[in-house]
């Protein structure tokens, strides 16, 4: 009992300064712009950039719209395959799997190929058209996040017999979707969104290849020219991330109901 | 003109049928059971009149309606399951009130009609609750306020009680009967427990393997069951197999012992097998030979069971015979290995049919 308690206090100990010390590190290097004292000044800076607001709130527009698609076209069709297809579900759950297989770069460039400026369809050539298929590139990406999440909130609850016991009392599917279905999966709809402003957030590849002005290139850019900048850059997004999770914990540990 | 009509309903999942052919006429305010062991349809048939399954042949008409292609919410139905399916993100009030707020009640009529719901079911102080914070019994309470705050046509049960432990099961199965009479609504009950389908019902549907075995009253199908299965199923029976040696009179052999039948048996010729069925409880053991249909037999074994002593015992031609002895009769039991001799009376011989199907329900 003692022995056990000891290692787990060591672990927890080892685990602790792996995380923390590139941190701290981190944190100590971005303090130092000014010679010789602590200061704030690379934080200044970063958040004084207006490409840093540019990039960020464009970033936090992506994120909100990829979570919507990602919701409307994701939420129904996990429900339908539950309730009319159980047997399809393995091969849905493995088509949703497909964007952490395929490498985001092989994704972006059929995308070019797809809708370049010499296609059927030359998205890539007005700012809209790139936006456009920016979000749709993050809802592909999206999908594994999402779908999980939603297809576990569905586990949870009994899909079939509450759709029928709604439907009985005179319901139209509709009705059964928004009054049923997603009032008992919104912690799982949620998590699933914050994951995905996440990810949206600090993506790099997609931002890049399209030559959209996200956030994630923007570090990029910042990281290969400055020095203290991207250290305070770094922590900023770490405290996003670290925020979003948070969220996903309160809204998860938050009982439907109560 | 019955309320509910279910003609010919069938349905098949793949190769395999679930329903073979059911047929049935309820009047308005019938309770009707449909019983019969796990797996033999009565899920499939009760989902096929709320509209969740659609039939491969036959129809369902409500009050003169053919609804057999309407979605379920268009028939006015009222369903309560087994696992009680509450709104777990809704209040007791919540979930009462769902059907009303779905057809566009006015909100004063939905509280009023909640609050009539809550006391039908003896609820009232439970409004604000959700789901998780009631016992199963009031779970189910609430389910069927649901079900029935819509006023419902036909109001269909799904092995309700089954997942309730004894004591619930019996006070919550008086009470659906009293909310059931009070309101006046026609109900389908679906069970595998031959005590609820009796002490429930105005009449009962034996099933079994997809197909109707008996339709009737409660008393009808327990004393005069018409195949094995229902003898059997419902309640304890002796099923005999035994010979006819005059069918006129209706004298039968069973093994080597000829017993007196009381019945005549016109359409049967002598040497045909016929199945009668015989319960332990019209089966006295006597000290003596000699009265009519007293058959010699040897004790296997005794089981006290409290107010029923039940016997096994064999007779002639290794036939065994179950008898259930109460009151005086079972103060003296005889021991296994006694010798001693079975009597009844020839009108507790019921006849049974050999497996008839396409049973027309009246
Ligand atoms: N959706 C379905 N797909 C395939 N077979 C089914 C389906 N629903 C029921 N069955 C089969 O039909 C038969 C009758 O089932 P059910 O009506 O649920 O019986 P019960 O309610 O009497 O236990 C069973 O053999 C069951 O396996
Ligand atoms: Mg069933």
């Amino acid at each position: 009992m003692k022995a056990g308690k000891l290692w787990r206090r060591i672990v927890l100990a080892v685990m602790a300064l792996y995380v923390l010390v590139p941190l701290v590190g981190v944190a100590e290097f971005a303090l130092r712009m000014r010679r010789g004292v602590y200061s704030f000044d690379a934080f200044v800076e970063v958040f004084g950039d207006d490409r840093f607001q540019e990039t960020f709130l464009y970033s936090c527009g992506m994120a909100l719209v990829t979570v919507v698609i990602g919701v409307v076209l994701i939420v129904p069709a996990a429900y339908a395959v539950r309730l009319h297809a159980p047997r399809l579900r393995s091969f849905v759950e493995f088509v949703t799997l497909l964007p952490l297989v395929v490498p985001a770069i092989v994704i972006v460039f059929g995308y070019l190929r797809l809708y370049g400026s010499d296609s059927f369809l030359p998205l890539t050539d007005t700012d809209t058209g790139a936006d456009a298929l920016l979000a749709f590139g993050y809802v592909t990406l999206s999908l594994p996040y999402i779908y999980r999440s939603v297809d576990a909130g569905l586990t949870s609850m009994d899909v079939r017999t509450l759709t029928e016991a709604a439907e009985s009392l005179g319901a139209r599917p509709l009705t059964v979707m928004l009054r049923v279905v997603l009032p008992n999966i919104r912690t799982s709809v949620l998590s699933g969104a914050f994951l995905t402003a996440a990810i949206v957030l600090g993506e790099f590849t997609f931002a890049s290849l399209l030559d959209r002005p996200a956030f994630g290139p923007y570090m990029q850019l910042l990281g290969a020219n400055r020095a203290y900048e991207p250290a305070a850059l770094s922590l900023v997004a770490f405290a996003l991330t670290w925020g979003l999770m948070a969220l996903i914990g309160a809204f998860g540990g938050r009982r439907p109901g109560s | 003109m019955s309320f509910l009509t279910l003609q010919g309903l069938r349905k098949s999942f793949g190769a395999s049928v679930a329903v073979q052919d059911f047929s049935l006429e309820a009047e308005r305010g019938e309770f009707i059971s449909l019983l019969g062991p796990s797996g033999c349809g009565k899920t499939t048939v009760l989902r096929m009149i709320a509209g969740f399954e659609a039939p491969s042949a036959g129809r369902v008409v409500i009050d003169g309606e053919d609804v057999t292609h309407l979605p379920s919410r268009a028939r006015r139905i009222g369903m309560v399951f087994q696992s009680y399916a509450l709104f777990p993100n809704l209040t007791v009030e919540g979930n009462i009130a769902f059907g009303l707020k779905v057809a566009g009640m006015a909100k004063d009529a939905i509280a009023e009609r909640v609050k009539e719901m809550l006391a039908l079911i003896g609820l009232p102080q439970l409004a604000g609750r959700f789901p998780s914070e009631l016992s199963g019994g009031q779970q189910q309470r609430v389910a069927l306020a649901r079900a029935v705050a819509i006023r419902p046509r036909i109001l269909l049960l799904d092995e309700p009680l089954s997942a309730l432990d004894a004591k619930i099961r019996v006070s919550l199965r008086e009470d659906l009967r009293a909310i059931q009479r009070e309101l006046g609504i026609t109900a389908i009950f679906v069970t595998h427990d031959q005590e609820e389908a009796l002490a429930l019902s105005h009449r009962v549907v034996v099933m079994s393997e997809g197909w109707v075995e008996q339709v009737g009253t409660p008393a009808e199908v327990y004393r005069t069951p018409r195949t094995p299965f229902v003898a059997t199923f419902v309640g304890t029976a002796n099923v005999l197999p035994c010979r006819i040696v005059d069918a006129v009179s209706g004298r039968v052999a069973l093994g080597s012992v000829e017993i007196d039948a009381a019945h005549a048996l016109p359409e049967r010729k002598v040497g045909d097998t016929v199945v009668l069925a015989l319960r332990p409880e019209a089966i006295s053991i006597l000290p003596f030979d000699g009265a009519t249909n007293s058959i010699a037999a040897v004790v296997r074994d005794v089981t006290f069971l409290g107010p029923v002593a039940r016997l096994r015992l064999v007779i002639d031609g290794d036939v065994a015979v179950t008898v259930d002895l109460h009151g005086e009769a079972a103060r003296a039991l005889p021991d296994a290995g006694a010798r001693v001799v079975l009597w009844f009376r020839p009108e507790s011989l019921q006849f049974l049919d050999r497996r008839e199907h396409n049973l027309e329900a009246g």
